[in-house]
């Protein structure tokens, strides 16, 4: 990934936070746009159009959601939210305002690293649309094939209900992004369903002994504790 | 020194007859030099007023009487023949009857109103000291100043004393605010505590001189009033009784309306102090990790620069990573005993299952737990639990990293999960060296080590937040060596009423 120069802008008020951020970031091969508030880095955005927004929400001049509400209407660029890790509400509110992903500090470099490029590879996918070889994906031995509707575990088919697989598809169609409770109740059920997250809790523990080894210990799908579940590979 | 019922009546009658004598002798006397210049009908006229005047300024007895004792006067001196009751002509008898029916009529009328203008006054001197009592009772701010209230309108309605005796906090009447008589403090205290639907008989206790009266609110009373009645007072009247029942639920509604009141104003503070708080650990957490995050961060860029470091230096970046990491976890126990202290932390109670936050506490632990084996054992369909889903994953990690800190590397630990009648059963249970004979209970202390590897030390805070939470959420948990060796934390939760009563998930929308 190094071999091409991507761009990222990165709004971060603690000097030394955005010190190796920057570094993890260049090292990634990013050329970073450093900014201290939000005014700024919104100007940072408009003007260096990157390929990647990393956010911290408590900014001196604005909370770091509102600059993701002014930002997404516009702009579809991945943004990852850096925050501390008690605010459990802010950052369900940064994820349902659209952010991608969100790392709780202190975070290490190796797992930001890790982070950048699951965002960078969900949204570089996004732009070829579904191709063959996107409406396959295949995670341990589960293939999911969203052209036939079919979901296979180690060659067998496995049977899903309806709602089990819908929610199963928008996971796999956000591999690796956190989805908020809100977000998948509004997906699968309709917004009028948004606050009953024990209705999807209900449905991931059939999908969980359906597709993981040991439910109770899940590899793929991931619960984020009071935010939401992701996908993992 | 009580004289007799009749004797009374008949010296009252005869202080009336001696004046309305005196009356009638008088108007007579007067009228006699006049009886040949004056019309007869003006005559019978001038007794007639005078019947009136009594009957208006003094009363109906004395009014009945003075219009007898005119008729006879009349028909004596003024009917002729003059100076006899001899009557001639019967015309006379007819002006005699029509006198007497008409002196009687007018009295009664008279004193009748006399009677309906004392009972509207007394009915607005009732309606007026019963709203001086409410506009009273509705600006007061403590319990105590609803006596002053009280005395005055008991002292001006039944000519009476009165007390009020209120509740402590463990509902019992205290009695230093009642002096002037001797009190019945257990007798109050049984009609304080009486039942609101007891018998109409007992809303007033009655013993010597005083009366016990609960003053009630919608749940229960409040207090009790005590009227000491005048010595000469035998009886309430009616009006008095409903004008009391009317004073005791105003009272009962005054009490009731301070006591909601405190307690809303006791929420507030509260509400306010655990904000204070929230925002002072969160700010605090905020200032701790953003120095530490950026330490940790710092050590991870070092080994990222080229060429790579020597691994004596890797080793003390990891070895200096690793400190960080315990100092942060150190950090968050200390914060989260901080909220839980004294049970007034706030649960963020949802509908959870117990799989999903096991799930996430053995990832969130994951670094502690490498090189251990953890198993979990559940029923295949626990329903869903009410809890703080953060919370409960705070206590699974801290049970998992408490056991990987007690027992060598490559042990095993297992988390099982069963439901026992209306209970959900935890165990978390290690085959490592056990827990210290006789400690069971005191490794559940705040900042007690147990023994452990050495540089694995720790606040000593994981095992009292385990506590706190299980407790908060109605549980208990117990710690105990098993049979083959092994530490074995068990702690149960109540289920309660789970939105369904099974996870059949097709039958959901």
């Amino acid at each position: 990934m190094s071999d091409l120069l991507h761009r990222a802008v990165l709004i971060e008020d603690e000097t030394l936070v955005r010190r190796y951020v920057a570094i993890a970031l260049e090292t990634l091969g990013f050329q970073v746009w450093e900014s201290e508030t939000a005014a700024q880095g919104l100007m940072e955005v408009v003007s260096r159009q990157p390929d990647l927004i990393i956010l911290d929400l408590g900014l001196p001049d604005r909370d770091g959601i509102n600059v993701i509400h002014e930002l997404r209407p516009w702009c579809d660029i991945p943004i990852l939210v850096l925050s501390v890790r008690t605010e459990e509400l802010q950052k369900v509110a940064a994820l349902d305002a659209g952010a991608d992903d969100y790392l709780t500090k202190p975070f290490g470099v190796p797992e930001l690293q890790a982070r950048i490029r699951a965002v960078l590879r969900r949204t570089q996918h996004k732009g070829e649309g579904f191709a063959e070889n996107n409406s396959v994906v295949d995670f341990g031995n589960i293939r999911v094939d969203m052209i036939r509707r079919r979901v296979t575990r180690a060659k067998k088919t496995i049977h899903l209900t309806p709602t089990e697989y819908r929610i199963l598809t928008l996971l796999v169609t956000n591999i690796g992004k956190v989805l908020t409770h809100r977000q998948i109740l509004r997906d699968v059920w309709g917004p009028g369903y948004v606050d009953r997250p024990h209705y999807l809790r209900v449905f991931m523990a059939g999908l969980r002994r359906k597709i993981e080894n040991e439910p109770a210990n899940p590899k793929h799908i991931q619960t984020e504790t009071g935010i939401g579940y992701r996908l993992v590979q | 020194m009580s004289v007799p019922a009749s004797v009374t009546a008949l010296l009252n009658f005869a202080r009336d007859g001696i004046a309305a004598g005196f009356l009638v002798g008088v108007t007579t006397l007067s009228l006699i030099p006049l009886t040949h210049h004056l019309m007869l009908a003006n005559i019978l006229v001038l007794y007639l007023l005078l019947v009136f005047l009594v009957a208006v300024k003094i009363g109906r007895r004395l009014s009945i009487l003075v219009s007898i004792l005119s008729l006879f006067a009349f028909a004596y001196y003024f009917v002729p023949p003059h100076q006899s009751f001899n009557i001639v002509d019967q015309q006379y008898w007819l002006i005699l009857g029509f006198m007497l029916t008409i002196s009687l009529i007018t009295t009664h009328l008279t004193t009748g109103l006399h009677i309906q203008v004392a009972i509207t006054e007394n009915r607005e001197r009732r309606i007026r000291s019963l709203y001086e009592l409410s506009s009273a009772l509705t600006g007061i701010v403590t319990r105590d100043q609803v006596v002053a209230p009280c005395s005055h309108f008991a002292d001006v309605n039944f000519n009476a004393k009165a007390s009020i005796i209120l509740p402590d906090h463990n509902n019992r009447l205290f009695s230093d605010s009642y002096h002037q008589e001797p009190l019945d403090i257990r007798m109050a205290q049984t009609v304080y505590e009486q039942k609101k639907d007891a018998p109409a008989g007992a809303l007033f206790h009655r013993h010597d001189r005083l009366l016990y009266i609960p003053l009630p609110g919608s749940k229960k009373n409040h207090g009790i009033l005590v009227l000491t009645l005048h010595a000469s007072h035998d009886e309430l009247s009616p009006e008095q009784t409903s004008l009391l029942k009317t004073c005791i639920a105003l009272v009962g509604l005054a009490l009731e309306r301070l006591s909601f009141a405190t307690k809303v104003q006791q929420t507030a503070l509260e509400i306010e102090a655990e904000r204070l708080r929230n925002a002072l650990l969160s700010s605090l957490s905020h200032d701790l990790r953003t120095p530490i995050a950026a330490m940790a961060g710092i050590a991870d860029t070092m080994q990222l620069r080229h060429p790579p470091l020597s691994e004596i230096h890797n080793d003390l970046l990891n070895t200096m990573r690793n400190q960080m990491r315990l100092v942060l976890s150190d950090i968050d126990k200390l914060l989260d005993m901080a909220r839980l202290h004294k049970g007034h932390a706030l649960l963020h109670k949802e509908w959870q299952l117990l799989e999903e936050v096991i799930g996430s506490a053995i990832k969130t632990a994951a670094i502690v737990l490498s090189g251990y084996q953890v198993q979990v054992h559940s029923d295949e369909e626990l329903p869903l639990l009410e809890m703080d889903a953060m919370l409960m994953e705070r206590v699974f990690c801290n049970l998992l990293e408490n056991a990987a800190r007690h027992t060598p590397v490559g042990s095993r630990i297992d988390i099982a999960a069963h439901i026992k009648g209306d209970r959900l059963v935890v165990t978390v249970s290690d085959n490592g060296p056990g827990l210290p004979r006789g400690q069971e209970e005191a490794i559940f202390e705040k900042f007690m080590h147990g023994r452990s590897k050495a540089g694995t030390g720790g606040v000593g805070l994981g095992l009292s937040i385990v506590r706190a939470v299980i407790e908060a959420h109605g549980g208990a948990i117990q710690a105990s060596n098993q049979q083959g060796g092994g530490a074995r934390f068990e702690f149960f939760l109540p289920v309660g009423n789970s939105p369904f009563s099974t996870l059949d998930a097709e039958r959901l929308p």
